[in-house]
């Protein structure tokens, strides 16, 4: 950046967004929306909608059967162990870890990537709805601290964000994962249709729905979802949510929006005087340079971790230990939630029968666990993502088929199988923790975090239920020779990590009040993951979209009313 | 991809049939329509020995063979090997592989008195799946040891059995090759919609992706 660009740069707004992906969309939409002149600052790169280099390539396109080389993978040591990201399709969406280290006390999975729009380009798109038992289950269960909100107080938002965004679903009716505004569903296939069917007969209050997650089935203001199936590649058809595709989109139409990529927001600025923040400090990513920005009021969506980590980092007289961390938690309760343990079967019948398209989706088994009076020996609960389909090419490797033999046999589908896997809800653990590390420092000489949480009892207990359950329920279903897996792997694998700037009513125990304002600094919102004070087993990110809206319409009914 | 479900007692059924002389039918078929492996080799290899490539060819050709439709070394196969082998490997992985053509080439010698390359088609198939079936018993322990680790772990210590990484990365290549994906599955770059339960007479083949 040149002299004269710096120099016209505009420094004062009404609001400053951190982050641009599924909470800072949102924050930048709805904010710019209302009027405020909005600097939304992005740490990594620009992409604009459509700058998706994989989205369009067919698969003998993909270089290397779309493997990694090992040298390559060598930056990549912490983002590959899901065993999905790290390939030439997607490579391009997830940070080096060489560049950008963490420490683990314990083993952590911290995947990320730092671009426009951060992972609402590559998450799996799951939208559920939290419950009221979600909200009060800590309050009920004597754990942690209570919720500052419930349901029916995020209800009208989850409405809100729901229709825009673009959600398809079958209603349900099931009060544990509420029902939402829907758009037509994807089919379930002949065989979940089946299994939906066959376990409502075994147990009544287990109900296989149609995975509820963010794609346009039908024209949703002119985007809609073309069954592909590449939807991590990023997609031009704008088939699902992400910020790039819908709400940075709505708030550039604004006019309203600046948004600034390569801003790193390394602190918020302070002021004792007025005990509120004058703005952010930013590093250029590119340029190196330190600058600061101000407004009246801050919303960061850094994701979990990035929010905490400037909120530590933002040292002050009255905050030694972080912005607003008069309790002490900040950097604590962090959560995620538990998975891979299940099973998967095979099932004859249906040889005449298959499908067209790829669903970019499965089915879902909502939460059945722990409801109303039963007790199992371990609290809160799980739910499975899975889905059925017909063994395809690929089942001649695992057989003895040579030759013609297996010429002939790849060029019909195999039998029918079907797998699932449950995400179960971890527990807020004052112990599980993350912190600032001054001595190891990154790519751009910030300071670092260390990791140090673990899975404990509760969740080990669950998964003993997690998987005999679904392996019932293949077995209700008919299916045979049914495998179970557990392979917990590291805290924070299934990429669900929240807490750490926790909501709660009492500044002595909370980091935010109910209303997403850090507790002594009212003009500073939390709206990504940082804010969860539980996990509850449903994907986090529909909540974290009406938390955000939720926040910015209280922020700016509070500028209204020159609270703020 | 692992090797699973295979029912033991089939499988030595199966081979105990073509051992005993009697060829399956789709293997007669292959050899009445003149499908021997090139004499000479027909790339350049980089990295593998002529010899080494005179033998992963005709692995690849017995694994998938031409005919009526075209076969792995029409699509460019071992050279695709070669490729993974080159420059994805990891030193590890191409000493595993590596090792692993050895032992094949050595224990073909002594239990059928030739070079892979230079057996019949039949005594070929037989041969590699006498191999496999070994690289399944193998793999099976593992994955009882596998229970309960960590997919990380795993990931990391998983082995190249050579047989079993030429057998994939054949199948793979060939059936996400452009000609395989489109000539012989079933391939729609852009569906538009999706349908959950229909006849299979309308797709009438596999889908190459999902």
């Amino acid at each position: 950046m040149n002299l004269n660009v710096r120099a016209e740069e505009e420094i004062s707004y009404d609001a400053i967004v951190v982050g641009t992906g599924i909470s800072g969309g949102w924050a930048a939409k709805e904010l710019c929306e209302k009027g405020l002149k909005t600097l939304v600052l992005e740490r990594g790169r620009m992409v604009k909608h459509g700058d998706y280099p994989t989205a369009n390539l067919d698969p003998w396109q993909l270089p290397d059967d779309d493997k990694m080389s090992a040298e390559e993978l060598k930056d990549y040591q912490k983002q590959k162990r899901t065993n999905y990201t790290m390939k030439p399709q997607f490579k391009h969406w997830w940070v080096k870890d060489t560049e950008h280290p963490y420490t683990e006390i314990k083993r952590f999975d911290w995947i990320r990537g730092y671009h426009v729009g951060g992972r609402s380009l590559t998450w799996g798109r799951h939208s559920y709805r939290w419950s009221e038992m979600d909200f009060e289950a800590n309050a009920k269960d004597g754990i942690a601290i209570d919720w500052p909100i419930r349901y029916k107080d995020l209800a009208p938002w989850y409405s809100y964000v729901e229709k825009y965004a673009g959600i398809q679903g079958m209603k349900e009716g099931l009060s544990q994962c509420p029902d939402g505004e829907f758009l037509p569903n994807f089919d379930l296939n002949c065989v979940e249709q089946h299994s939906r069917e066959k376990i409502k007969d075994a147990f009544g209050n287990r109900v296989l729905t149609i995975g509820r997650t963010a794609h346009a089935t039908v024209n949703h203001n002119g985007r809609k979802c073309q069954a592909r199936n590449l939807c991590m590649r990023g997609c031009p058809y704008g088939g699902y949510f992400s910020s790039n595709a819908t709400t940075l989109i709505s708030a550039e139409n604004t006019g309203n929006m600046t948004l600034r990529p390569y801003s790193i927001v390394t602190e918020v600025i302070y002021n004792n005087e007025t005990q509120k923040a004058d703005g952010v400090r930013v590093l250029d990513a590119e340029t190196g340079e330190y600058m600061e920005f101000k407004s009246k009021i801050i919303f960061l969506c850094a994701s979990a971790l990035g929010s905490t980590f400037i909120l530590m980092n933002s040292k002050s007289d009255r905050f030694p230990n972080g912005l607003g961390n008069d309790s002490g938690e900040l950097g604590h309760n962090l959560m995620d939630h538990h998975f891979e343990t299940g099973a998967s079967g095979t099932i004859d019948g249906w040889e005449d029968k298959y499908y067209s398209g790829r669903k970019p989706c499965g089915f879902y088994i909502p939460r059945f666990r722990n409801l109303g009076k039963e007790k199992r020996d371990y609290i809160r609960g799980y739910g499975y993502q899975g889905g059925a389909s017909r063994e395809d090419w690929s089942r001649v490797v695992s057989e003895l088929a040579i030759g013609e033999e297996l010429k002939n046999m790849i060029k019909v589908p195999g039998p029918w199988q079907m797998g699932m896997t449950a995400f179960g809800e971890t527990l807020p653990y004052h112990e599980n923790k993350v912190m600032l590390n001054e001595d190891l420092r990154d790519m751009h000489g910030l300071p670092t975090l260390t990791f140090d949480c673990e899975f404990k009892e509760n969740e080990f207990k669950m998964r003993e239920d997690m998987k005999n359950d679904a392996a019932e329920m293949l077995e209700a279903a008919g299916f045979k020779d049914i495998d179970t897996f557990d392979t917990i792997g590291g805290f924070g694998l299934s990429i669900h990590e929240m807490g750490t700037a926790r909501m709660g009513r009492d500044p002595k125990t909370s980091v935010l009040n109910g209303n997403n304002q850090v507790h002594a600094v009212p003009n500073v919102f939390v709206t990504d993951g940082a804010c969860m004070t539980s996990a509850a087993c449903q994907n986090p990110s529909l909540t974290y979209m009406a938390i955000t809206a939720r926040a910015a319409d209280f922020a700016v009914n509070e500028l209204k009313r020159r609270n703020l | 991809m692992d090797i699973k479900n295979i029912d033991r007692r089939e499988a030595l059924k199966r081979t105990a049939v073509l051992l005993g002389g009697a060829i399956s039918a789709p293997t007669m078929m292959g050899i009445l329509n003149g499908c021997t492996p090139s004499e000479k080799l027909d790339w350049t290899p980089v990295y593998f020995s002529e010899d080494q490539a005179a033998l992963v060819s005709s692995m690849t050709d017995t694994i998938i063979p031409g005919g009526d439709t075209k076969g792995a070394n029409d699509l460019g196969m071992p050279q695709f090997i070669e490729e993974i082998v080159t420059r994805i490997y990891s030193d590890q992985q191409k000493m595993e592989f590596m090792d692993g053509m050895e032992v094949f080439a050595d224990r073909c010698k002594n239990e059928t008195g030739s070079d892979y390359k230079d057996l019949e088609r039949a005594e070929r198939e037989i041969f590699f799946n006498k191999v496999y079936i070994d690289v399944k018993d193998i793999e099976d322990e593992l994955e009882d040891e596998r229970e309960g680790k960590n997919i990380e772990d795993y990931q990391d210590t998983k082995r190249i059995y050579f047989v079993k990484a030429v057998k994939e990365l054949t199948v793979s290549g060939y059936c996400l090759s452009e000609y395989g994906a489109t000539q012989v599955l079933k391939y729609v770059k852009v569906p538009g919609e999706y349908k959950g339960c229909i006849p299979y007479e309308e797709v009438g083949g596999t889908w190459a992706t999902s």
